[in-house]
């Protein structure tokens, strides 16, 4: 299983926390999610997505593998002061 | 002096504690041009007043509460105000901002900015209505808390007091307006050691502005921006500003056991999601805010305002603590004791840490929480261990010694953010005027990690963007405006498409943007140039008071501003070879052991900045700087 987490804006516009499924890779969590929660591609293009604590665009971006154990973050721009 | 333009009050007074005269203050409407209002103003009153190194708790201390020109006028976010002096834990210039009502109140009784000297006979307050102004005994309220001394003052009006900290010259003590704090540098420390317990003001005229079509227009512009934008319109009002601590998490920049990890195991206990989920009542904010950051929450069963990042950073991973109730408790006890959280925090963390390593046994330990309480309200009374945390990290450690873990820059304690995550703001802390501030400091890190994401490691172009910033906020907050309206000023879509190629181009090559602009804004034409939808700010200013403000011209009075300060300070004594600088363990250490970046290249960096704010290579503004700046003598 690979847990999905959800931070910052991405929380609000999902309004849940996390979800758990098997995916192949970043694409097909990304069109899990949008299946889940009802949202588009394009809604989630807003967010930064980690695995294992690695931002994907260090990674191979959507086609990043996602294997059992991974944990996934969505994570929204943020500021503060 | 009465001023030619509008939404200034054309009035500033002088109020000597020692003799009770009041008199009016000379300032001109060339030096409103120049230095316009809040901490600019206010610089240039102390730079005029205080020319030699001075004890910042003997009457010879001058404390300047200033307003800016879009106070209690009506722009978004505009209740911000000013209260400078010189600082107890730092020995030099420093001005704290306030989101409370105190600012609006009195510009409505017809003051620009307030000058309080020497020292009170008697424990005091001050009582300002429209034209008068009243020296009233104190004794009643001395040793209340800020709450309860705010609802015991029985005239009405906006209220600006300290609490016992203040009162006992903890050296970060804080003024409490409402709920808000004027919360860096040790201003309630200035105000106790003149007996002055604080002021009520109660006006009712209204500043009039200039060009009030115009002016309701720009404002109306600005409000729909920052609803919109995705910083100030979604994040921030809906997580407040702990809304940082996951993604500070992510990029190695959360303080954690004493800065020596920028990464909480437990961060998800503490972050903004957990405070809005299981402890926010509901969001609110400063008057005249659209954004509204900040929380409310329940401390023994009463509303009240919760923790802004760097309370939740410094009061849970920096001591290695995730039970957020306990912040949400100790957070409101502070505001209540009348105390800076994050010097208070930091204080407290590096006691941790000598305790640990066995340099001063004092009972304070990482994880261990239920002494904290009790510790905060020593410190504010200054018993036992409190008398000397009251001191601050510097003094500390000049006893215990650790300075290299003592996190503070000139005396002043860092923010929450760990600056080996992201090094121009490790450059930004340690150039800060006014000490380890995040803010003075540029607030680099949402460029390099938080909001954007440049490369966090590189010096390349960092000093010109930290050196962009300061200028930027430095002038926002004169005008009386939040710096959060800043955020606003990146376009939309850099925020809202992260991994969006122009996105991406845009983190390349951000780095040369404020070099680019260092030597744009040399231009005469460009100087003329306005961005009213990324800067709103020149545009309301010019409307409001007929002045005629443009992003240039804004721009350069911010730097005007940071240079003053640096002169002030300067003749307060600064070395900067020698104080400009960061504690050993951010410079010398890596933050990650396989990751050779990972540790602030100070040297570098700071060479940088010196050479792109044309300064000397020793830290100081040359002559024609000086000259080109408008502040020769
Ligand atoms: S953004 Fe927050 S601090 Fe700024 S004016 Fe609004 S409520 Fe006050």
């Amino acid at each position: 299983m690979v847990k999905v987490k959800f931070f910052g804006t991405a929380r609000v516009l999902l309004k849940d926390k996390e979800m758990e499924g098997d995916f192949k890779d970043v694409n097909e969590m990304v069109a899990a999610i949008c299946v889940k929660y009802n949202v588009t591609k394009k809604d989630l293009k807003q967010y930064y997505i980690y695995v294992n604590e690695v931002n994907i665009a260090k990674l191979k971006k959507y086609k990043t593998e996602l294997k059992d154990g991974d944990i996934v973050w969505l994570l929204s721009p943020a500021s503060g002061g | 002096m009465k001023s030619k333009y509008g939404a200034y009050c054309g009035k500033i007074v002088k109020i000597d504690l020692t003799t009770k005269e009041i008199t009016d203050y000379p300032f001109s409407d060339k030096e409103r041009e120049l230095f316009l209002g809040g901490k600019i103003m206010a610089a240039k009153i102390i730079y005029d007043n205080i020319k030699t190194k001075i004890d910042p708790l003997s009457p010879e201390n001058m404390i300047v509460i200033a307003t800016g020109p879009l106070n209690a006028c009506g722009a978004p976010c505009s209740s911000r105000f000013d209260t400078s002096t010189i600082s107890p834990l730092t020995g030099l210039y420093t001005s704290s901002n306030c989101g409370g009502n105190f600012g609006m109140g009195l510009k409505r009784a017809g003051y620009d900015a307030i000058i309080i000297t020497g020292k009170a006979e008697e424990h005091t307050y001050l009582y300002i209505t429209d034209d008068k102004i009243e020296f009233k005994n104190a004794d009643f309220l001395w040793g209340m808390k800020t709450q309860e001394a705010q609802e015991a003052i029985p005239e009405k009006g906006d209220k600006f007091v300290i609490g016992p900290a203040g009162e006992n010259l903890v050296r970060y003590a804080c003024v409490i307006s409402n709920e808000r704090a004027a919360g860096r540098g040790g201003v309630g420390a200035v105000f106790g050691s003149k007996n002055l317990k604080g002021l009520v003001v109660y006006g009712t005229k209204s500043p009039e502005v200039y060009d009030k079509k115009k002016f309701d227009k720009v404002n109306k512009i600005w409000t729909t921006r920052l609803r919109n934008h995705p910083l100030t319109g979604a994040q921030v009002p809906a997580l407040g500003t702990a809304g940082l601590v996951t993604p500070m998490h992510a990029k190695n920049l959360l303080a954690t056991n004493n800065y020596r990890s920028g990464k909480y195991e437990h961060f998800e206990d503490v972050n903004g999601e957990t405070l809005a989920e299981k402890y926010l009542v509901r969001n609110t904010g400063c008057t005249s805010c659209p954004i509204r950051c900040a929380r409310v929450v329940k401390v023994e069963g009463k509303e009240v305002k919760g923790p802004e990042v760097e309370t939740v950073g410094l009061f849970g991973p920096n001591i290695m603590n995730h039970d957020m109730q306990a912040i949400l408790d100790w957070n409101y006890y502070m505001d209540d004791l009348g105390m800076d959280t994050i010097s208070c925090g930091n204080t407290i963390s590096f006691a941790m840490e000598l305790n640990e390593k066995g340099m001063w046994k004092n009972g304070l330990e990482f994880g261990k929480i239920d002494n904290i309480a009790q510790t905060l309200d020593d410190i504010a009374h200054r018993r036992g261990i409190g008398d000397e945390l009251a001191e601050g990290s510097r003094i500390l450690s000049q006893k215990y010694g650790g300075a290299e873990f003592a996190m503070n820059v000139k005396g002043l304690e860092l923010a929450a953010y760990e600056p080996r995550g992201a090094v121009g703001q490790g450059l930004g802390y340690a150039v800060g005027n006014r000490g380890g501030c995040h803010l003075n400091g540029g607030y680099l890190v949402v460029v390099e990690g938080l909001g954007l994401n440049a490369n966090p490691y590189t010096t390349h172009g960092k000093a010109e963007l930290c050196i962009t910033f300061q200028d930027l906020m430095e002038a926002a907050s004169a005008g009386g405006s939040c710096l959060f309206t800043t955020y606003a000023f990146f376009p939309q879509p850099w925020v809202a498409k992260p991994n969006g190629l122009f996105t991406k181009i845009i983190n390349k090559f951000i780095t040369e943007v404020g070099f680019v602009l260092r030597v744009v804004l040399r231009i005469p034409t460009v100087l003329a140039i306005n961005l009213p939808h990324m800067l709103p700010h020149p545009k309301a200013i010019g409307a409001a008071t007929g002045m005629k403000y443009t992003f240039g011209k804004f721009i350069r009075m911010g730097e005007r501003g940071y240079n003053l300060e640096r002169l002030i300070d300067l003749n307060l004594g600064l070395n900067p070879l020698e104080d400009d600088k960061l504690p050993g363990r951010l410079t010398d250490e890596l933050q990650i052991l396989n990751n050779p970046k990972s540790k602030v290249p100070l040297e570098k960096l700071r060479a940088n900045y010196y050479r792109a704010r044309f300064w000397s290579k020793d830290g100081k503004p040359t002559k024609k700087l000086i000259r080109r700046l408008k502040l020769e003598k």
